[in-house]
């Protein structure tokens, strides 16, 4: 699960934290590459990624990877009296991880992306306007400990400081100034 | 396991410590004589209209409309040139030099979708035959008029050429340009706050024809503007009170709150004074934020509308329904007579209580057969609250709406003048 406050900025006094589903995918292509896929859905707007990624060991103690994920996002939302509109975009994110043990059980991941607005579109009743900006439009920190569970399964705590100027989960919001927000996100998962 | 908590714990500072602050402070202090000064009625009437950046053209697009406007302060009337540009959304804010003896007008400029701003200066000019002398108020056949200046960026000197040469008049169909919160957002970084009786004096300079503004009422019943449910160092001063609006007595707001930008929080009365004795709008659009008894604001609503007619004013002020508890508490008052609502429901709705205005939000479309529908009834249809650029245009160019509501009213006075019918 991943769950994301809103920022005051443009939710104004309404703080609230959305929740989403995030199901991850890793297969291995070789010994250190990796193929890597990842839903997250609201069901009214979800994302789908796809990225490589390329992994190796520094030490005992110390791994490192480089990525970069592609990820398609769509949202549509049909309320009475108040939506008939829907959008859809595409963002890059190169990203690199260190990895580190910090005792046997417990790891820690740190991770940085940049965002790259690639495409977007926003449609609203048969009016529709469309940017292809390809302009960095912000960045993420990720960190996330990770440690056994049950029966062989871990479990994984996170915090992920995303600072972007656009945040596909607040497309139907419209927010039109030139500024990197700040939205945090609190990870949650199972390493099955 | 004393190092993972040092190193979260700092991580956390340093992810939660970076939020950069952002302002856009005007870099121009307005003198503001009253009167026209060298800018004679002729003169004024002669600068308005669309012009094309010959220089400049990079920062604030190719084209640009250029509208006086005035405030009235008791017997005063003061002059204030705007320019609206497409791009960013940027808007110039200008007056009259006295202290210079040929047509120059100084002000600052600023972007609305980010907190570029700067210095700029013009001076009126005209240009014929390639020669180019200042401008006397008199055209010659073959003058084109030009407005020849620098600008700069924040507080720096304008040193950059910018030149606008006059295209067209502006378009004259009639179009409500609507500014939300009296103005603008207090996140827009505008100079005054929003709702307050320094925002609805600006409103012209943005371009308004006219304003949405939020009422609530107090604990001892007096209308007042304020947006928020609660009270919150958003839209006030750190001052130590708490709570919702409803919460406090007038009193008690007036003593020890302040705006973020040091201004009172306005009763109804303030604001509505001030829009016919101060302002030339013509619209308002009184936001119904509180739930219960509407019979108060109604009162309002008749003694000014009483007011603008004996001051000879085409002002409509008109209470907004946006809920079915709006309408409930409509639907219970006594008497509907003069009494001008707009409607934020749907089109049965709006029929039902015979509301001559309806305003849908502009995230369900242009709504084409609806609104030709609703024009036909001989009822008025404006949309809310539009601020994304491109989606602006849109709705001037192929939308049947009388006007937009908008915190860039400054941006939909740029579509709005200069299309072409």
């Amino acid at each position: 699960m991943v769950f994301t406050t809103t920022p005051p900025e443009i939710t104004e006094e309404i703080r609230i934290t959305i929740p989403a589903i995030d199901v991850n995918l890793q297969r291995g292509l070789s010994k250190r590459l990796y193929i890597i896929s990842r839903l997250q859905t609201q069901f009214v707007q979800s994302n789908l990624t796809l990225g490589l990624r390329w992994a190796t060991p520094l030490n005992d103690r110390f791994h490192l990877s480089v990525g970069d994920d592609i990820s398609g996002w769509f949202g549509a939302l049909r309320l009475k009296d108040v939506f008939n509109s829907q959008a859809y975009g595409l963002v890059n994110y190169p990203n690199a991880s260190v990895g580190y043990r910090l005792t046997r059980d417990l790891q820690l991941a740190v991770r940085a992306e940049a965002i790259i607005d690639w495409y977007y579109r926003s449609q609203v009743g048969s009016l529709a306007v469309e940017y292809k900006p390809r302009t960095v439009n912000g960045v993420a920190l990720t960190f996330v400990l990770e440690q056994p569970f049950y029966n062989r399964r871990h479990v994984t705590l996170g915090l992920r400081a995303v600072y972007a100027d656009f945040n596909w989960q607040f497309w139907s919001l419209y927010e039109t100034f030139d500024r990197n927000l700040f939205y945090p996100q609190l990870l949650f998962g199972f390493i099955l | 396991m004393k190092a993972v908590a040092y190193l979260m714990i700092g991580l956390c500072t340093l992810i939660f410590g970076c939020r950069e602050e952002y302002e856009a402070p005007v870099p121009y202090q307005f003198v503001s004589p009253p009167g026209a000064g060298r800018f004679t009625t002729s003169i004024r009437q002669a600068m308005e209209g669309v012009y094309a950046v010959t220089n400049g053209a990079d920062r604030f697009g190719s084209q640009v409309a250029l509208k006086w406007t005035y405030t009235l302060e008791g017997a005063d009337t003061t002059f204030y040139l705007s320019i609206f540009a497409g791009q960013d959304a940027a808007f110039f804010n200008l007056e009259g030099r006295p202290d210079s003896d040929s047509l120059v007008v100084a002000g600052f400029w600023r972007k609305l979708v980010n907190t570029e701003t700067g210095l700029v200066r013009f001076s009126v000019r005209t240009r014929r035959n390639g020669q180019i002398r200042n401008f006397s108020g008199v055209s010659r056949p073959g003058d084109t008029l030009m407005l020849d200046g620098t600008y700069g960026d924040n507080s720096v000197q304008p040193n950059r050429r910018l030149t606008l040469l006059y295209e067209r008049p502006l378009n004259s169909t009639p179009y409500e340009i609507l500014a939300h919160r009296a103005g603008g957002r207090t996140s827009d970084l505008l100079p005054t706050s929003e709702n307050s009786l320094d925002m609805i004096k600006l409103a012209s300079r943005l371009g308004a024809t006219g304003i949405e503004i939020d009422v609530r009422y107090t604990k001892d019943g007096v209308p007042i503007l304020y947006h928020d449910n609660k009270l919150n160092l958003r839209l006030i001063q750190k001052n130590g009170l708490i709570g919702a609006v409803e919460e406090y007595t007038y009193q008690q707001l007036s003593s020890h709150v302040r705006l973020i930008n040091g201004e009172k929080i306005p009763t109804l009365e303030e604001a509505l004074e001030t829009v016919i004795a101060n302002t030339t709008l013509r619209f308002v659009w009184l936001d119904t934020k509180y739930i219960g008894p509407m019979d108060k604001v109604q009162a309002i609503q008749q003694k000014y509308r009483q007011r603008a007619i004996l001051a000879r004013r085409d002002l409509r002020i008109v209470i907004g329904l946006p809920s079915t508890e709006a309408v409930e508490s409509y639907r219970a008052l006594a008497s509907k007579e003069n009494t001008p609502i707009l409607c934020e429901l749907d089109t049965a709705v709006t029929r039902s209580l015979n509301a001559r205005i309806w305003a849908p939000r502009w995230t369900l479309g242009p709504q084409t057969e609806e609104v030709k529908a609703m024009q036909a009834e001989n009822r008025t249809v404006f949309v809310w609250t539009l601020d994304e650029p491109q989606f602006i245009q849109q709705y001037i160019n192929e939308g049947q709406f009388d006007g937009i509501l908008s915190n860039y009213s400054t941006l939909v006075a740029y579509y709005h003048y200069t299309r072409q019918p």
